[in-house]
């Protein structure tokens, strides 16, 4: 039960990730914050579950990381889409789309 | 999903990252102790209390210990983590149990260490590549007689028509032992150089270091040049090229250096038999076309043809040879003509000995691995709780399975470590003490093969040894903690188990302890052989004397030294012979008997020594009939013969040998006036060679030229030393002197080979007694160990001591019989291997049978014994206390 949940936010949470990364680099507390802030504070991130996302994503190649310096001129780790990454982000984009679309067929019918 | 070169990438990623686990561990704790400032920071802008913000930020980001494993999983590290892990589980188990680690490791290492030391010998002896290119089509040639009689040596004339007509090869080059006096203003040195058919270095394929080597014409044996080795230009011409072109003073000739040889060309292979390596090379002389046909004192080389095989060249030498035969009868009759691949020629000798050893280090591993799976048994079973426990906790059996596969593989691995260390040792002692018993040493050292093999046996016995430990483990969870609860009987399977193994490193400790005995009891035959002369008290010295000595001048020359070194306080007598018996070289000459009818291609054959009147006198060889040699033996005297007892019993069956004439070849009928006794001339094994001495002045001239002085002495020979060298330089100053041994060191090194071959067996074998001992130890003990209650219970029923020591070493020795009985079947079957080692014992020898299996037994019983009295001495109740 609860492996399934889990999955099912995994890819969720890739989808947020990438789709954050598409507008720029971005350390992991910015992006925790994007995704916040642009879901009007309905989608809290939880913290202990973003950065091994990072990782992931990072070990398949779909993002890569590079130390640089924060607005606040402090040392952070910047993430960024790779070409692969993008590629990925339009495919789970197109198919988180279908399959909202199918869900809200389903709803709307039923209503 | 991912496509193979996506995963190959990840992967790729995966093994950069791994490098780099520290660094990316520190960089992800400033990673999320940043995030939580920044996070701590905004709710304390949203209104919150510092101290409230921290806590709530920490509690939402969630434990670190798991957020840490999970960053890692998701990096794809966990395979790599868990190997990690049994590795720190194995060297923490390790360190845990040091006695254990030690004996294992010990074990293992000299079982190793002997393997790769012996491998070594192996790699650079017989599998390393001759130093020349296309080496594989370098061939020796050599000729016997039909019944492969001689020593392969081969006939000038004959070589030169090979040469000729051969169309598969592409060259040939015939060789011969040249003595070298080098003579400098500090006096001459005497060494050993090659004189070589102009084609010699072209044959090889070798090109010179600096300067030429031979022009065709100089085959004619005329000019004076030479081509300095690699060796004496380095050591003597500090490597300077500026010596091509200098002239140097040799035998009293002026020679001119026109080349410098590359390395590589020093093996003594390549010159002769009783020779050092050659520091320099001059073209033929001038004997090596004027020798007659049947002269047969050559060494010869070939290279194949590109292309052709070894059989096609074989049946056009034995054509062409068939064609000589009819032409030239009288020498080439009865004769055949081999070629042999110039690296087998080299190296056979050596083969059957290498093998011999690979063999027995074979066996010294085994027993090593069995001794260690005996101590990995032993160990699981006192870490069965242990192990029951991290399985009943959910460690998958695979994984408990993989930490112990781990954990022997890491002993494997540290034990060649070792090994390669000890075995480091143990090849340069090899080479040392087998100098001169082995081709090629000089090509032994440690490479990438070496390290290769180790590696792999290393590996090897560490998954031979850890996997049945590992198999052990697939036994019940729920029994073994039941057992190690401290009641039930250890397992019936595991007792097997470490019985065979006992039986195993017994069986192979007798193959080995009786080849050892069997090689022992050989060298002993040898050395209580009679060589016919009496070797204690007699010094030798070969002399080199000055170019312008003339037969004339060789008469006077023996006379001094008559004079001069008998002297000398302590010598009792003096004389010369050619060739010294058991110095290695050989002079055969045909032999034909006036008034006898002559078989073609049947020539009977002696050899044949120049000696003085005293040499049998000090080597204390017996006139058994007639007379020896005196002085009135002289240049212009009848010429006469002595000849050896085997050698009147060939020709002369009846007894009528003395009065006799006889013809070496050269046209002088030498009569027979004397029968002596018989000598070993080659080495004791082969025994007395069939021998006719000449009186030195009536000898051929090139048998005179280099003679070897022997002095008998009352005292230690090697003290006489000086003194005779100083009376042979009051003759003359230019008399250079070389090879000044006693008498007992030449027979001695004649010893060397068997000696060299049973020190090594006896060494294995040595290891593997320890070993067995070893082995028999640990499994009594610990089977005692795992009894005690039993025997506690035993005594305590009334079990008298005699008796529970009687049932322990009844259990303890079982395995031992069994591994006695198998152990002799085999030895039976390597004593047939050894068969050409032995000397004078049968490899059935009933001493080495009787003597071998009672040795093990014996100290079987006191491995036994020393568990056995421990376990009858416990007293029963603080054993039944314990439960």
């Amino acid at each position: 039960m609860a492996r399934q949940k889990s999955d099912l936010l995994q890819g969720t949470l890739d989808l947020l990730v990438l789709k954050t990364l598409a507008l720029g680099k971005l350390h992991g507390w910015g992006i925790s914050r994007h995704i916040r802030q642009s879901s009007r504070d309905v989608l809290e991130v939880n913290q202990g579950s973003l950065y091994p996302a990072l990782y992931r994503l990072e070990d398949q190649g779909l993002i890569e990381a590079e130390w640089g310096i924060s607005s606040e001129g402090r040392r952070a780790k910047f993430y960024q889409l790779t070409r692969s990454g993008r590629r990925r982000l339009a495919a789970e984009q197109e198919s988180w789309e279908r399959f909202q679309t199918a869900v809200r067929h389903v709803l709307e019918g039923a209503r | 999903m991912t496509g193979p070169a996506d995963g190959a990438l990840r992967l790729l990623r995966r093994l950069r990252r791994l490098l780099r686990q520290r660094a990316l561990d520190r960089e992800m704790d400033e990673e999320v102790r940043e995030h939580l400032r920044q996070e701590t920071a905004e709710r304390v802008a949203r209104g919150m209390a510092p101290a409230e913000a921290r806590r709530t930020a920490l509690r939402d980001f969630g434990p670190a210990d798991r957020f840490r494993e999970e960053a890692r999983a998701a990096r794809g590290w966990r395979p790599f983590d868990e190997v990690r892990q049994d590795l720190r589980f194995g060297l923490r188990g390790l360190a845990r149990a040091p006695g254990f680690t030690v004996l294992a490791l010990a074990t293992l290492a000299l079982g190793i260490g002997a393997n790769t030391a012996v491998f070594s010998l192996v790699r650079g002896v017989l599998l390393r590549d001759l130093p020349f290119p296309a080496a594989e089509r370098l061939v020796r040639l050599h000729e016997y007689d039909r019944s492969g009689q001689g020593r392969g040596t081969i006939s000038h004339a004959n070589m030169v028509d090979w040469r000729e007509r051969a169309t598969t090869l592409d060259g040939v080059a015939a060789y011969d032992e040249w003595r070298v006096s080098l003579e400098a203003d500090d006096g001459a040195s005497v060494m050993d150089g090659a004189a070589v058919s102009a084609a010699f270095f072209d044959v090889l394929g070798v090109r010179p270091l600096h300067g030429r080597f031979f022009l065709p014409e100089e085959d004619a044996g005329t000019s004076r040049v030479v081509v300095l080795s690699h060796a004496l230009w380095l050591s003597r011409y500090g490597a300077e090229s500026g010596v091509v072109g200098r002239s140097l003073r040799i035998n009293g000739y002026a020679y001119e250096v026109v080349g410098i040889a590359p390395p590589g060309l020093e093996d003594p292979a390549l010159s002769g038999p009783s020779f050092e390596p050659p520091v320099m090379w001059r073209p033929s002389l001038p004997h090596f076309a004027s020798n007659s046909r049947g002269a047969r004192s050559f060494t010869a080389i070939a290279r194949l043809a590109e292309g052709t095989s070894l059989e096609t060249a074989r049946a056009e030498l034995s054509t062409i040879h068939a064609a000589l035969a009819l032409e030239y009868p009288a020498e080439n009759a009865g004769h055949v003509v081999r070629a042999v691949p110039l690296m087998d020629s080299i190296v056979a000798p050596a083969r059957r000995l290498l093998v011999l050893l690979m063999g027995a280090v074979g066996l010294v591993l085994l027993v090593a691995c069995a001794n260690v799976a005996n101590l990995q048994l032993s160990r699981a079973a006192g870490r069965r709780r242990e192990l029951a426990v991290r399985t009943a906790l959910g460690a998958s059996r695979g994984r408990v399975a993989r930490q112990l596969l781990v954990e022997s593989t890491l002993l494997g691995i540290l034990g060649g470590a070792a090994g390669v260390a000890l075995g480091a040792i143990g090849t340069r002692m090899l080479v040392l003490i087998g100098a001169g018993q082995l081709p090629r040493l000089e090509q032994v050292r440690m490479d990438g093969a070496v390290l290769a093999y180790v590696a792999a046996a290393a590996l090897l016995t560490g998954l031979l040894f850890g996997l049945l430990p590992a198999l052990g483990t697939r036994s019940d969870t729920a029994s073994t903690m039941r057992e190690a609860g401290g009641r039930a009987t250890p397992g019936r399977a595991r007792n097997r188990a470490r019985a065979m193994l006992v039986t195993v490193e017994v069986a192979m400790a007798v193959v080995l302890l009786a080849g050892a005995a069997l090689l022992g009891r050989s060298l002993l035959n040898l050395h209580g052989i009679e060589p016919g002369f009496r070797a204690a008290g007699v010094l030798t010295f070969r002399l080199s004397p000055p170019a312008e000595y003339d037969a004339a001048r060789l008469d006077i020359l023996h006379e001094q030294l008559r004079a001069e070194l008998g002297a000398l306080p302590a010598v009792s007598a003096t004389g010369s012979v050619d060739i010294l018996p058991l110095s290695g070289s050989f002079n055969g000459m045909g032999l034909r008997v006036e008034g006898r009818p002559e078989v073609p291609g049947q020539l009977p054959s002696a050899e044949t020594r120049a000696a003085t009147p005293g040499f049998f006198e000090v080597m204390g060889i017996p006139v058994l009939q007639g007379r020896g040699i005196t002085h009135s033996d002289r240049a212009g005297a009848p010429p006469v013969m002595v000849v050896s007892r085997a050698l009147a019993d060939d020709l002369w069956p009846g007894g009528n040998a003395l009065g006799s004439r006889v013809d070496l070849g050269d046209g002088v009928h030498r009569q027979v006036v004397g029968i002596v006794g018989d000598v070993s001339q080659f080495s004791l094994e082969e025994g007395p060679s069939p021998t006719a001495y000449l009186p030195d002045p009536q000898a051929m001239e090139w048998m005179r030229f280099t003679p070897t002085v022997v002095l008998r002495t009352a005292i230690d020979p090697l003290e006489v030393a000086d003194a005779a060298r100083a009376a042979v330089h009051a003759i003359d100053p230019r008399l250079a002197i070389f090879r000044m041994r006693s008498m007992e060191q030449v027979v001695g090194a004649t010893l060397g080979a068997p000696r060299f071959r049973t020190f090594l067996l006896a060494l294995f074998a040595g290891l593997a007694y320890v070993l067995g001992a070893v082995g028999v130890y640990g499994v009594v003990t610990q089977g005692v160990a795992e009894r005690r209650g039993e025997l506690g219970v035993r005594m305590a029923l009334g079990a008298r001591r005699a008796q529970v020591v009687g049932l322990v070493m009844r259990q303890g020795l079982r395995p031992v019989l069994l591994g006695l009985m198998l152990g002799l079947v085999g030895a039976l079957l390597a004593g047939r291997l050894l068969a050409a080692f032995l000397f004078q014992v049968a490899p059935l020898d009933p001493l080495t049978f009787l003597v071998v299996p009672l040795a093990l037994l014996s100290v079987a019983c006191m491995a036994a014994a020393v568990p056995a009295l421990r376990a009858a001495r416990t007293h029963p109740a603080s054993v039944l206390r314990a439960e």
